[in-house]
């Protein structure tokens, strides 16, 4: 039997929207068997207690994890990372902060890898200034375009006025996207999966998240399922887990924001974990 | 000290029809002294040997030798078709000096796909390359005209645009892409069945097994050797590989300097690496620089790094000032933030190290441009020659500005030929395709500049560049850009020491002076006397570099 797809995430969003303090918190945090893929080392900043071994474009992390630099071709650092004797348990891809994310997420449908959706960072503060430069309107456009779920960071630094336009903005380009207002450290655990005591009320400006786990009575068949996950309220931002179907199949749930993906997964059901912010 | 005019054993005399120098102090000759492998002098036969020298080698008696051409902007990715069967639709000339005929129809492509069937292991991948399905006037490819050819081999057609792959249904089965596969760039026919299209690298990476063999072969000492081969084939004596990550890999830079030291390899090769990384990884690059200059020789030199700003035209991933694309969706991508782009550059700037920027939009030509602007004011540099590479699209403001910023272009002029109907119905409209590549009006403004082939892309070779700059000949035989029609002799220059100059090896190479290489190409014909129409016909006998000479291996068909 081959192995299972990978889980893989992408992460994109323009400078100074947090995609690396969102890495080195998921490096840093519970994460265990987690692959980031980065364009480059630049600003990752993992405790040195961590790191078990540091070669050319890898960084292995004593907690499982691994963060690999794109040197040639994206491609080529996921073949090179699927090699590995360990598979990861999810790949999260950073997208460059001027990349179309959905041709990075392309990516995420090669061999060993299953797609599980784009989460786009904004920054609150800086967004509605940067989109009124005329040279990076369309590259920020076509990011929140991209989105599965977008997250708002920085938050509690922007004013009322630059929330407000912020919000507009967004909502006129992606009306269906959920979006939720989030710190990187929150992030992390959304896109790890990780039902964690970490997904605390966060103050100020931030969502409140909360998570559940809902298991089926009887194992729904395919069609019910679809209808459960589609009446889903968009406050869950976050659903995943594996379920049981009536005809005995079990299939790993991934749904991130409006991104769902189901495979047919040979493991035992866990009922489905569900995280909605507030 | 002995006088200079004591002759050694080494010295050599080349006699010829005519010797091109690009040196407009002494333009032409009919003999040269080599010492040393340099340039001793160029002149008559009589003025060469008054340096007491009496080995006269009268091979190129016939000949007609330049000075060697200087390509500014390829890829060793073109000693690919050493590995890779060629199935474009011009004729091509492989690095084994064989001219492999066009590819007319899908039925034709079919035939040389079975051809290699039947001498490859069942279940084994084939791989062709340089498909070019625009000129084609059959229907479109299909995995149906694939599976014609073979049913047992995985089949992959790398398309010369490198945008789009097809494979064949064996393949399709091999990697489990059926109807409604969820990737984007998987194409489908009406039924709603896989077509064999994959659009884009991160579709064609579906095909693991025969993408991952095509992305090795830049690694590879073949490729690099065949490399040399092509040049040689097409008369470059100097050739950029210009945007590797080779240097920033100890392993493939010590590969680089071990195969260009071979004293076979017949080509003086720039290497340029693409800088990838965050803004404070450039510090480190600049060192790893400096680092490979200390491996450096005289056949490889690394004086420049390449930076990429954005994608292509005809991909619509250009980034191109109002009104954007004439037809299509504008998908113009930058590939680094604009408001970092002088973060990026200012080590390089700060180090002496000459930047080649990939422009092929406006827009981002401008963002180069200004940048440039704000780190002479930080760091002055009078001798710069920083460049603008593709530069397809560059403004008249652009122009004027670069020139006073001492800045220099480096022209993708093989697009006249090869897209410029294209161009002129499609991308940019009749407009602004008159005016890509404005060689003419470079030199009315005063902007030094070079063209380049961007070999792979299209073949290696100034022949053909210099036809397209003097003839503005697009693929339809229709003029595009009467105005932007050079001279042959600015051509010759723009070919030879302009590209040296750009590159901050001018004192070097690029034409034929006392002291610098002897490095020539062979031609049978004058390109300065020929139809303009027949210039890239002119046949080349191969090269002479550093006074060794170099013969293109000719293949009777």
């Amino acid at each position: 039997m081959t192995n299972p797809r990978v889980p893989t995430f992408v992460i994109a969003g323009y400078l100074g929207s947090g995609k690396t303090t969102f890495i080195n918190a998921l490096l840093s945090g519970g994460a265990t068997n987690v692959a980031v893929v980065v364009n480059d080392f630049g600003d990752v900043n993992i405790d040195a207690s961590l790191i078990r071994q540091t070669h050319a474009d890898t960084i292995e992390l004593t907690n499982g994890c691994i963060c690999c630099a794109i040197g040639g071709s994206l491609a080529d650092t996921l073949f090179t990372l699927l090699d590995r004797p360990t598979i990861p348990s999810t790949v999260i891809i950073e997208a460059s902060g001027v990349a179309d994310p959905a041709s990075v997420a392309a990516y995420t449908h090669i061999s060993g890898l299953s797609p599980a959706g784009t989460v786009v960072l904004i920054d609150a503060s800086e967004f509605s200034d940067n989109h009124r430069n005329e040279l990076i309107r369309s590259t920020l456009e076509r990011q929140v375009r991209a989105a599965h779920l977008l997250a708002f960071t920085k938050t509690d630094i922007a004013t009322d006025v630059q929330r407000n336009e912020v919000e507009l903005i967004v909502s006129a380009l992606a009306p269906q996207t959920p979006a939720v207002a989030t710190t990187a450290e929150i992030l992390a655990f959304l896109v790890d999966a990780q039902p964690s005591p970490r997904i605390d009320p966060a103050p100020g400006a931030h969502n409140r998240f909360s998570s559940r786990t809902h298991h089926f009575s009887r194992p729904p068949s395919r069609n019910e399922l679809l209808e459960f996950l589609t009446a889903l309220p968009r406050s869950i931002v976050r659903a995943k887990g594996i379920v049981e179907l009536s005809d005995g199949e079990c299939v790993l749930v991934q749904q991130t924001g409006h991104h769902r993906a189901l495979s047919a997964i040979d493991a035992a059901p866990t009922g489905i974990v569900l995280i909605s912010s507030e | 000290m002995a006088s200079s005019k004591s002759a050694s054993t080494s010295d050599v005399i080349y006699t010829a029809r005519l010797i091109r120098t690009a040196n407009p102090s002494r333009p032409t000759g009919t003999a040269i002294a080599v010492r040393d492998g340099k340039v001793l002098g160029v002149g008559t036969l009589e003025e060469c040997q008054s340096w007491g020298i009496t080995n006269i080698d009268r091979r190129f008696e016939n000949k007609i030798l330049t000075a060697g051409f200087v390509e500014a902007h390829s890829h060793v990715m073109a000693g690919m078709f050493h590995h890779i069967p060629y199935v474009g639709w011009f004729p091509r000339m492989m690095p084994n000096g064989e001219v492999i005929d066009g590819v007319k129809s899908t039925e034709e492509l079919a035939e040389r796909v079975r051809d290699i069937a039947v001498r490859t292991p069942l279940g084994e991948s084939i791989i062709v390359a340089g498909f070019d399905p625009i000129y084609l006037k059959t229907e479109r490819l299909s995995r149906h005209h694939l599976d014609a050819a073979t049913t047992e081999h995985p089949v992959f057609v790398f398309h010369a645009s490198g945008h789009l792959a097809t494979i064949n249904s064996f393949a399709l089965q091999k990697y489990d892409i059926g109807p409604g596969h969820p990737a984007p760039g998987v194409g489908f026919d009406d039924n709603g069945e896989p077509n064999g299209e994959l659009r884009e690298p991160a579709a064609m990476a579906l095909s693991k097994d025969e993408f991952r063999a095509i992305g090795r072969l830049i690694f590879e000492q073949e490729t690099v050797v065949q490399y040399g081969a092509s040049m040689r084939n097409a008369g470059i004596t100097t050739a950029t590989d210009l945007g590797v990550t080779l240097h920033l890999n100890d392993e493939a830079l010590a590969m680089t300097v071990e195969t260009t030291q071979d004293e076979t390899f017949p080509v003086r090769m720039v290497a340029a690496s693409r800088v990838i990384g965050a803004v404070n990884d450039m510090p480190d690059a600049v060192e790893r620089i400096h680092s490979a200059r200390t491996k450096s020789h005289h056949k490889l030199h690394f004086p420049i790094v390449k930076m990429v700003l954005d994608g292509s035209i005809q991909g619509f991933t250009a980034v191109v000032q109002w009104p954007g694309y004439y037809t299509g969706d504008d998908h113009g991508l930058f590939l680094l933030p604009p408001e970092q782009v002088v973060d990026y550059l200012r080590p390089f700037h700060k180090a002496g190290i000459g930047i080649h920027c990939h422009c092929n939009g406006s827009t981002t030509s401008q963002v180069f441009i200004d940048a440039i602007e704000q780190l002479l004011q930080e760091t002055p540099w009078l001798d710069h020659r920083h460049t603008v590479t593709h530069a397809q699209l560059m403004t008249h403001a652009q122009m004027r500005k670069a020139r006073n910023l001492g800045m220099c272009a480096n022209f993708f002029v093989n697009h006249v030929f090869y897209w410029g109907d294209q161009h002129r119905d499609i991308t940019v409209g009749p407009d602004r395709a008159h005016g890509m590549n404005p060689c003419g009006s470079a030199d009315r403004i005063g902007l030094p500049y070079s063209f380049h082939t961007d070999a792979p892309v299209t073949p290696p070779g100034h022949l053909h560049t210099m036809w397209c700059a003097v003839n503005r000949r697009t693929a339809s035989n229709q003029v595009l850009g009467e105005n932007e029609k050079i001279s042959i002799d600015r051509a010759f220059h723009a070919a030879t020491i302009d590209a040296a100059y750009q590159l901050h090896m001018d004192h070097l190479v690029g034409s034929l002076e006392v002291g610098k290489y002897a490095d020539m190409t062979v031609l049978d014909d004058d390109p300065y006397t020929v139809d303009p129409m027949e210039i890239r016909n002119i046949t080349i006998w191969g090269t002479v570099v550093g006074g060794v000479p170099y013969e293109r291996p000719v293949h009777s068909s």
